[in-house]
Formats: C-alpha cells, sequence, structure tokens
C-alpha cells in the first residue's frame, strides 16, 4: 500500500535552492565589481585632480615668486625701515621724557629766594635737587611748589633740610615715579 | 565560476598595484595640496602688499632714519655734533670723552658672524662737561635731544657754582644700528610698519640735521702725487 512512484523527490527541490542562490550571487558579484570599479575610478580621477591642481598652484607660486624677486628693493627698503623703527621704539620708550623738560621743571621752581643749586638725574631712577632757600616764608612757597609736581611725578620727597644760622634752609628732594622717565 | 574566480583575482591584482599607491599618493598630495595653497597665499599677501611699497618714498624714509640713527658707530659725527652745540649754546669748559669700544668695519664684518650679531646694534657714551647759566645750558639739553643723530642724556649733575653758572656733567648715549644683511626667507610674512613706529618715524623726522664738515676740516699735508717732483 505504501509503495508507489515519487515523481516530486527531495532532490529536484535542492538543485532549484541552489540555483537560486547561484543566480543571487552572481547579481551580488556584479554589483560589488560595479562598486569596485566606481570606487577604483574614482580614485584615479581624484589623484588626477589633485596633481593637476599641485601643478597649477607650484605655476602660481613660481609666478608670485618672480614677481616678489622683482621687488627686492621694495622688500630690503621696508625691512631695513622696519627693523630701524622697532629698535628706536624700544629706546625712545625708555626715554620718553626728555631731560631738558625735567631741568626745566626743577628750574621753574626758582624765583627770588629761591635757589636751586644742584641737579641729579638717571641716578637710582630719580630726579634729586638740592635748593636754597633764604627764609622761612619762602620755604613755605617753596613746599607748595613742591606739591604741584605731584602731576608728573609720583612721588616728591623732601629728603632733607638744614636751617642755617643766617636764616637760610638747605634743601634736599627726590623725586621719584615719573612715568615717562625711566632712565 | 571559472570566470568569477579570474575578476576577483584581478580585482584583488589591481587593488594591490594600482588602487591602493595611488590612494596613498592622492592622501599625501591632499596634504601637499594644503601646504601649497597657504604658501600661495602668504605670497599673494606679500606680493601685494610690495606692490603697494614706493620704492623711491621708502628710499627717503630710510635716509631720514639713518641720518637720526646711522648704521655704523660714527665717534666723530656725534662728537663733533656735541661739541657744536656746546660751542652754540656759549658753554665753557668744555671737555668731551668717549671710548667708542669695537668701531665696525667691513674687514670686522667680513671675518665672523659673531661680530655681525655684536654690532647690529649698540650705543656709545660720551662724558661730557661744561659750564653756563640756566639759560645756556637748558638750551644745549634741548637742542642736544632735538637734533640727528639720536643721542639721549642718560645721566646728569648740574651744580651751581658762583654768578649764577652751573658745571654740568653729563654722560649722552648715541646710538646706532646696522643695516639688515639677509631677507629672510621668500614666502616669510612682511609685516606693514604699526602705528607706534609711524608715530616714532614722525618723532624722528623732527630731529634736526646740523650741517657738518666745520668741525674736521682734513689739511692735505705732504704730497697728493708722489711721482710728480
Amino acid at each position: 500500500m505504501d509503495k508507489g512512484i515519487d515523481l516530486l523527490s527531495g532532490k529536484v527541490s535542492r538543485d532549484l535552492r541552489w540555483e537560486q542562490a547561484s543566480h543571487h550571487f552572481r547579481k551580488g558579484g556584479l554589483i560589488m565589481l560595479l562598486v569596485y570599479c566606481f570606487v577604483c575610478a574614482a580614485v584615479m580621477i581624484y589623484w588626477l585632480n589633485l596633481n593637476n591642481q599641485i601643478a597649477k598652484t607650484n605655476r602660481l607660486i613660481e609666478a608670485k615668486k618672480q614677481g616678489i624677486t622683482g621687488l627686492k628693493k621694495q622688500e630690503s627698503l621696508h625691512l631695513a625701515l622696519k627693523e630701524r623703527l622697532f629698535f628706536m621704539q624700544s629706546v625712545l620708550a625708555n626715554n620718553e621724557s626728555k631731560t631738558s623738560e625735567v631741568v626745566a621743571l626743577v628750574f621753574a621752581m626758582d624765583e627770588t629766594g629761591i635757589e636751586t643749586t644742584k641737579i641729579e638725574l638717571g641716578k637710582k631712577e630719580a630726579v634729586v635737587f638740592e635748593n636754597s632757600v633764604d627764609n622761612a616764608l619762602l620755604m613755605s612757597t617753596f613746599l607748595e611748589k613742591l606739591k604741584g609736581l605731584d602731576s608728573r611725578f609720583s612721588a616728591a620727597r623732601l629728603d632733607k633740610m638744614n636751617r642755617q644760622d643766617e636764616g637760610n634752609y638747605f634743601t634736599t628732594v627726590i623725586l621719584t615715579g615719573d612715568e615717562t622717565n625711566s632712565k | 565560476m571559472t570566470l568569477t574566480a579570474l575578476l576577483t583575482l584581478l580585482a584583488v591584482v589591481v587593488a594591490v598595484v594600482v588602487v591602493i599607491p595611488k590612494a596613498s599618493e592622492a592622501m599625501k598630495a591632499t596634504k601637499t595640496l594644503e601646504t601649497d595653497k597657504a604658501t600661495l597665499a602668504r605670497l599673494t599677501t606679500k606680493l601685494a602688499f610690495l606692490e603697494g611699497l614706493e620704492a623711491v618714498q621708502l628710499q627717503e624714509r630710510n635716509d631720514l632714519l639713518l641720518s637720526v640713527m646711522p648704521s655704523r658707530k660714527d665717534p666723530v659725527l656725534s662728537y663733533s655734533t656735541i661739541k657744536i652745540l656746546a660751542q652754540e649754546a656759549s658753554l665753557a669748559d668744555i671737555s668731551i670723552n668717549v671710548s667708542p669700544g669695537l668701531v665696525s668695519s667691513d674687514s670686522a664684518q667680513a671675518s665672523g658672524s659673531a661680530q655681525i650679531t655684536e654690532t647690529k646694534k649698540d650705543s656709545m657714551s660720551f662724558d661730557f662737561e661744561g659750564a653756563g647759566s640756566k639759560d645756556q645750558l637748558m638750551n644745549f639739553f634741548a637742542r642736544l635731544e632735538a637734533v640727528a643723530p639720536l643721542m639721549l642724556i642718560k645721566e646728569l649733575e648740574l651744580t651751581g657754582g658762583s654768578a649764577d653758572v652751573f658745571l654740568a656733567k653729563l654722560r649722552i648715549e648715541s646710538f646706532f644700528y646696522d643695516l639688515p644683511l639677509t631677507l629672510g626667507k621668500i614666502d616669510s610674512p612682511l609685516p606693514a610698519l604699526t602705528p607706534q613706529e609711524e608715530v616714532v618715524f614722525e618723532a624722528a623726522k623732527t630731529y634736526q640735521k646740523l650741517p657738518s664738515g666745520g668741525e674736521f676740516t682734513i689739511i692735505p699735508q705732504g704730497k697728493d702725487d708722489i711721482f710728480k717732483l
């Protein structure tokens, strides 16, 4: 009862799956090959394009270099000017306050009865000056004038004051903190 | 099947022989191109800047600055300038001492780069003594700080004497700056003058140049032509 002819054997079914898989594999392989070719072509085109751009840039660089070489005189003159100005700037930056101005400022305190007897500049970054003042009344005037130097110097220190037998005074004043005078 | 295997093998060979080396080269070329473009940009900027400069104007500016700050240590020029100004201010008992030290010369510069560096920028000190009234001395100081070559009073000692006469002892500093020997790399940037440097240049324009030649006249002695009887 169980015996008969089996026309649809399992073997036939297995061949069909193999055929389908093979078809998909070929199709996938073709797509991968196309993608691969595309990538290869893209790499080559990119490489060629870069080389072209480099060559073009180098040509431009050479042209610019020739242009700059042709203007060598301007370049050397500009460099000389700039370096010299830079050095002068550093020199003048440390000596912004002119000595003549400071001396004039000290001498401006003189009047009848008040005489500057000595001025020292540049030592210990201070201005030291000595005065002879005839009497106490003029001493008061002198001290008022000294206060007026506050606008220029951060400190005006009366270092010494000696009263002589004749009634006159000898003073020593130290001015410090002149921002424009850092000698 | 055989064709597929052949194509795969071909693809691997092409990848190893051509694609991978070219991809590597392309990566290097990308960096090279970036560097070249940066260089080109620098050169373009520099060239445009240089094209905007006028040689005649630059030469005039350099000449002016050279008179204010000479390129060589010139003790004679500074000495004569100080002496002329002291005489103009009618100062008495004038005394000027200077120790110039190494005086730059062409032969000295050719002997080694160390000496070139040493003489690139420097200063000389002059010890000055003179006597005069307040007005005379103030006039002298003001003139000294306003003439070319640039000189600065670094130290000053004024001592009052009799009859409103002061004895002045000064240490005067005179400066010089050698010309640049090289231009540097061609693609190195060339900065424009800063506003501070423009201010310094405007200040340099105010320095007056004294007429020279009067102080040290060369008196010819002996024969000019030794072959002539």
